[in-house]
């Protein structure tokens, strides 16, 4: 064969193989993945001639290379990764966002404003049940609302293990997959072709695997390629190693290799955008939202506790939160602040009122609380001390608190309507008052005589054996010595002041003191003489005043006489510090019973009687400021209005279900004050500390606004990722993408050749006829 | 080499722009049907932001208005009650009229004490009724009758509140609270001390710029005790000079005041016989042996004179001292002094400071302290007053009477004070009330700008959005556009 018909052949085989690899671009042109061939044409090897003449000898297709940009390529894997990550985010905030959905009627901050808009209408009407009670179905409805929100978090992270798992799953098979195609390239390209095909295959796959899972490959050497995610590798070469998502003891996930050594900690592709969601975004809302509903129910138990029932005092109270007695077992040494109450005890006091439920007085004790230093055992102990109060922890570990018959109890900062205590001011006993502070010196054997009641003088002696240091003698032990020596009359502490009364009424009714030696009545600064009267004084009060929350005042006699009668009668006001705030007529002028206001909002009146100031008569008055600095009635739950703590468990205490009347809606006791139910009303409008001085309104309002502005930056970020992929996906279209004009073009082209070969074998056969007819 | 552009990447960007087409037409449609412009907070995080913390304070706004509607009813219902109760009080005022006419038969006073008694029930009635459950004017005892009679033969005849001195408030916004209603002790109770008035024709009289303390009404007695004639030296009380002394039923003489404030004059002949008058009124003859003459005055004071120890002859004024004692409501008496500034304690401890300078006659005195009656103690006191029941005797009732008539207007008064009061509540809760609805609308308005769908915009995008799609789609059906193979 000469040289042309050999060249002719070649270029027939040629166009053919050329055509093929046409016929293959338009057969794939819409293969995902696939890109473009080209069968790239050669001169083959010249031979020598005569003369140093050189022949070509035809063409052959060299190579069939794809169009590919790895650079390209590998940028799209990349953005590919991230729009995974922000599909999987955004396919999630679309859940939560419809969980929430706080732009409808059913919004949490609906309802939130819901249940305190609900308090400020029971306010208008307080002893209405059915303003009451559509207070509690506002208050259950936020609940379940927050019960709801927070179950479809839970839910969703739930969900979300299973939608990581059928991610892993995929990825997996994918991983297998460029495994094995690895191998089978190495194979095919060991003699120095490229298997274009398999190549593409790969490529596609590495794709998914970085929409999966974030994965990231780098072509080896040998045509293989290692896929790794944060630089732990899951394909090299011919092996995959695959992986798999757990849940760890926090509750997060963990994604590990199949041999659970590697930890991946993806944070690209779906896999990193739902571990992401999980444990980050979703645990954080969670964490917030437990955090705003855990303030709810502390914020709103701290007022309701303070307030007191339709029904009035209470006479048992069972607390809504117990102590885990598997855990504290030691009570007397277990301090408040470990007794693993749900809110935290701080330091502080708890005011508690008792009142005698037939007079109404009500008298009020307060509890020093160390978070510290004070154990479960000794609030507790602390409690049943208050006169008239028994308190324990029942089996179950909850605080139970009982009333001896006849009284009640209660927290609020209500006055005492009648503050005299002790017939230390107006009574119809004679009394003398001592006007020391305590702890003072007395002289061992100090006497002074006493006559009660016009009967025999007696003589109380003061030794040192009546005190531990006779040098500083505190007024329950002078009250103690001088009970010991002295008949017809009883020494006592009124306010820290002694007060010496007789045991007679009336004006028969007397006491006279004469100091003796060591002069203790001087010491003490007795007032020497006191008669009894048939005109005793009833002193009450009224009001309440959040100017004056938290003052002490006492209230002294000057002058002897009687309520509106005496000219010059008057009672004297001064404040803890002993200050004299303002003197009262209550003499000639003074209409017994009218009002006399002490401080804003509270006002004190007198009956009419006989007072006398040289007996030094007085009485105090508290007016109650924040009844519970410490929080502790908050923390054990007593009187709550919700109970949990958190969004998973808030509810309304459940001896408020059904029984409106019992909602703390007063201050002051009234049915019809609602004053208590203002106050709930305000709490949602509260800055409060455990918020960083939020408000419960407004820490929705952020939280709903960040869950806003999350979703949004999610799916501004999947849009944009969309954007770049189109971009970039036309990009890669124009490089590898098939144009069916370019291949029938280079079709035709290839037929040319074809036919021009054809041509030139028929021009040789016809020159070899030729030859042969000569 | 130029850019290529392959029919695959035609059909993606195809149908990336036919999904965004659709999308955002999806996207106004639901705008339209749904009327919500902002479905998630995330669709405009500001907006909805801003719209959240208008709904809420615009929920907030509107329950308060629903409170200050309930604030303002409440407010009407006790002004209501009031305006009633002081149409009661003008009707007692005209039987109080009627009965002071003096030219009543006991049967008439009777028929009209009996209105009034009437009159008395209603106001008690209208004083413990009941809206929405609750007692009108208990303060908070709401659940407590604030108002309970004691009765005797079935009138009453005291009043005792059991409500107490609260007042329901009503929120209107953080720290602002506002009073509803009064205290039944503020609308029947409250006082407003005037001078004290002093009913009386025996010369008593009210000390001007006193500080008395007692409320309500008083009666106080002044009884004679004791007649002393010129200078008392004859046998205790007899006049040395004229002879005459204290007849025997003196203990029966009405008059009182100091030496000098009565007097006797006495024409005799010497031979016994001759006249005598008190106060220059009618002349009362004797013949020098009577031991109990009585000699009556013009205004109706009677002296017992005994002249059997007259000195003959004598012609001449005779001053008299009456002495007496005054008490409180039937108190522990005291002596008189005739003093301008007397103290009289009440058995509760409270004052009235009287001037007896003036009195010349026994009697009764009510004394009135005005504006701290209550309208019950008022009533009461009135209808009593009518029946003759109040512990006075027949003199000086028609002036009672009138007292009483005016402390009823003092009562009307006070009833008016406490509805206008409450009408001044009720016109500020009105105007609250518009106030919160025009904020509550406004809020509303704004909320919808931000949240809900501008219907004119909305269908102007839905009509671009439907235009893009149309194109998308016409654009898309013709990507099967002719390739070179059509020309091959």
């Amino acid at each position: 064969m000469s040289i042309g018909s050999s060249a002719a052949l070649r270029a027939l085989i040629a166009s053919r193989r050329a055509m093929d690899v046409i016929g293959h671009n338009l057969a794939n042109q819409n293969t995902p993945g696939y890109s473009r061939q080209l069968a790239l044409l050669a001169t083959t090897t010249p031979v020598q001639g005569n003369h140093l003449l050189r022949f070509g000898t035809g063409v052959e297709v060299a190579a069939v290379r794809s169009s590919v940009n790895e650079a390209l390529l590998a940028r799209i894997r990349s953005e590919l990764a991230l729009a995974g990550r922000s599909q999987a985010q955004n396919d999630m905030f679309d859940q939560v966002e419809t969980l929430f959905a706080d732009l409808s009627e059913n919004g949490l901050a609906t309802k939130l404003q819901g249940f305190f808009d609900g308090a400020t209408e029971a306010a208008t009407s307080p002893e209405d049940p059915v303003l009451r009670q559509n207070l509690l179905a506002s208050a259950s409805d936020l609940a379940l609302s927050f019960r709801l929100r927070s179950s479809g978090l839970k839910e969703l992270r739930t969900k979300s293990l299973l939608d990581a798992q059928g991610v892993v799953a995929e990825a997996n098979q994918l991983l297998q997959q460029v495994a094995g195609l690895n191998s089978k390239i190495k194979t095919e390209e060991a003699p120095g072709v490229t298997a274009n095909d398999l190549r593409d295959q790969r490529a596609q796959a590495v794709e998914e695997l970085a929409v999966l899972i974030g994965a990231q490959s780098t072509v080896i050497g040998d045509g293989t390629v290692t896929v790794a995610v944060n630089g732990v590798a899951l394909v090299a070469g011919g092996a995959a190693n695959g992986v798999k998502v757990t849940l760890d003891n926090q509750g997060d996930m963990k994604v590990t290799t199949l041999t659970g050594k590697l930890d991946l900690k993806p944070n690209a592709g779906r896999l990193g955008g739902i571990i992401h969601m999980v444990d980050q975004d979703l645990k954080n809302r969670l964490t917030e939202l437990d955090r705003l509903a855990k303030n709810l129910v502390l914020a709103t138990n701290r007022v309701h506790a303070k307030g007191v029932p339709a029904s009035g005092p209470f006479t048992s109270l069972s607390s809504s939160f117990a102590i885990d007695l598997s855990q504290v077992t030691d009570l007397q040494n277990t301090a408040l602040e470990n007794s693993g109450l749900p809110f935290a005890i701080k330091d502080g006091q708890l005011s508690i009122a008792i009142s005698n439920l037939a007079s109404g007085d009500v008298e009020r004790f307060t509890i020093d609380v160390d978070a510290e230093s004070m154990s479960v055992g000794g609030f507790i102990a602390a409690l049943d001390a208050v006169p008239h109060l028994s308190a324990f922890l029942d089996g179950a570990g909850k605080l139970q608190i009982k009333a001896a018959t006849g009284f009640g109890f209660d927290f609020s900062a209500r006055l005492d309507g009648q503050p005299v205590e002790g017939n230390s001011f107006g009574a119809s006993n004679a009394i003398v008052a001592g006007e020391s502070t305590y702890p003072l010196a007395l002289t061992a054997g100090s006497t002074f005589t006493l006559t009660a009641n016009g009967g025999a003088a007696q003589t109380v002696t003061f030794n040192t054996t009546d005190f531990v240091d006779i040098n500083s003698a505190t007024a329950d032990e002078v009250a103690t010595a001088i009970n010991a020596q002295a008949t017809g009359v009883i020494a006592s502490v009124i306010d820290q002041k002694l007060v010496i009364q007789s045991t007679a009424t009336g004006p028969s009714s007397s006491i006279q003191i004469t100091d003796g030696t060591g002069s203790p009545a001087a010491a003490l600064q007795l007032a020497l003489s006191a008669t009894g009267t048939s005109t005793p004084v009833t002193v009450s009060v009224t009001g309440s005043s959040a100017n004056a929350a938290g003052q002490n005042y006492t209230f002294k006699a000057v002058g002897d006489g009687q309520i509106g009668v005496t000219t010059g009668l008057g009672v004297e006001v001064y404040d803890a510090s002993g200050a004299l705030l303002t003197t009262l007529n209550v003499g000639e002028g003074y209409e017994p019973g009218t009002s006399l206001e002490v401080v804003e909002g509270v006002s004190v009146s007198f009956s009419a009687g006989t007072i006398s100031g040289s007996a030094q008569q007085f009485f105090g008055l508290e007016v109650p400021g924040e009844t519970d600095t410490s929080d502790i009635l908050a923390a054990f739950g007593l009187n709550a209005f919700f109970t949990g703590d958190d969004s998973g468990t808030i509810a309304i205490n459940s001896v408020l279900e059904g029984k409106p009347e019992l909602l703390s809606g007063s201050a002051g006791g009234g049915p019809g004050d609602g004053e208590n139910f203002l106050a709930l009303a305000a709490v949602g409008d509260k800055p409060l500390d455990e918020l960083d001085d939020v408000s419960l309104a407004g820490f929705y309002n952020l939280y709903a606004a960040d869950l806003g502005a999350t979703a949004a930056g999610t799916k501004a970020s999947l849009d944009s990722s969309t954007l770049v992929m189109l971009t970039l996906e036309q990009q890669r279209a124009n490089v590898s993408g098939v144009n069916p004009d370019e291949e029938l073009l280079d079709l035709e082209r290839m037929q040319q050749l074809y036919d021009a070969s054809v041509k030139f074998i028929q021009v040789l056969r016809e020159l070899d006829d030729t030859l042969l007819q000569l | 080499m130029g850019i290529r552009v392959t029919p695959s990447s035609m059909f993606d960007r195809a149908k990336f722009d036919l999904a965004a087409s659709f999308t955002r037409l999806a996207r106004v449609q639901n705008q339209i049907s749904s009327g919500k412009r902002l479905q998630f907070v995330s669709d405009d995080t500001s907006d909805a932001s801003r719209a959240l913390d208008l709904r809420r304070t615009m929920l907030a706004t509107l329950k308060s208005r629903d409170a200050v509607g309930a604030a303002r009813t409440a407010a009407d219902q006790q002004a209501s009650l009031l305006q009633d109760i002081s149409g009661l009080i003008i009707d007692a005022r005209a039987r109080a009229q009627e009965a002071a006419k003096g030219s009543n038969s006991p049967s008439d006073l009777a028929a009209i004490a009996n209105e009034i008694d009437s009159i008395l029930d209603q106001v008690l009635a209208l004083g413990n009724q009941r809206a929405e459950g609750r007692y009108v004017f208990a303060g908070s005892k709401v659940n407590t009758v604030p108002f309970v009679a004691t009765r005797s033969f079935g009138s009453i005849t005291s009043i005792s509140y059991h409500g107490d001195d609260a007042s329901r408030r009503v929120r209107l916004g953080p720290n602002d609270l506002k009073s509803i209603e009064l205290s039944g002790k503020e609308a029947f109770f409250r006082f407003n001390r005037e001078p004290t008035i002093v009913t009386s024709n025996t010369g008593l009289d009210s000390v001007l710029g006193a500080s008395d303390t007692m409320t309500g009404s008083a009666k106080v007695t002044l009884a004679h005790t004791q007649t002393v004639f010129g200078d008392g030296v004859v046998a205790t009380t007899g006049d040395s000079v004229s002879g005459l002394k204290p007849g025997t039923s003196s203990a029966n003489d009405t008059i009182l005041g100091p030496s000098g404030e009565h007097s006797i004059t006495v024409v005799s002949s010497p031979s016994g016989g001759g006249t005598l008058q008190l106060d220059g009124g009618t002349a009362v003859e004797f013949t020098g042996t009577e031991t109990n003459l009585a000699v009556t005055s013009v205004s109706g004071d009677v002296v017992h004179v005994d002249v059997t120890t007259l000195t003959a002859g004598f012609n001449g004024n005779v001053a008299l001292t009456g002495n007496g004692e005054i008490a409180l409501d039937g108190g522990t008496p005291q002596a008189l002094t005739f003093a301008s500034d007397v103290s009289l304690q009440s058995a509760d401890g409270r004052v009235v400071h009287v001037d007896t300078s003036a009195v010349f006659r026994e009697g009764e005195a009510l004394l009135t302290f005005g504006g701290t009656e209550t309208i019950f103690d008022t009533l009461i006191q009135l209808r009593d007053e009518i029946r003759g029941a109040n512990g006075f005797g027949d003199q000086g009732q028609v002036e009672r009477i009138q007292a009483r008539a005016g402390a009823l207007d003092k009562a009307h008064t006070l009833l008016l004070t406490g509805a206008s009061d409450l009408g001044a509540r009720s016109q500020g809760f009105e105007r609250l009330e518009n106030s919160l609805d025009l904020i509550s609308l406004s809020l509303k308005t704004r909320e919808s700008e931000l949240s809900d769908t501008d219907l004119v915009e909305a269908s102007l995008e839905l009509s671009e959005s439907e235009a893009a799609y149309q194109s998308a789609l016409a654009s898309a059906a013709r990507l099967n556009r002719p390739t070179l193979l059509n020309y091959l």
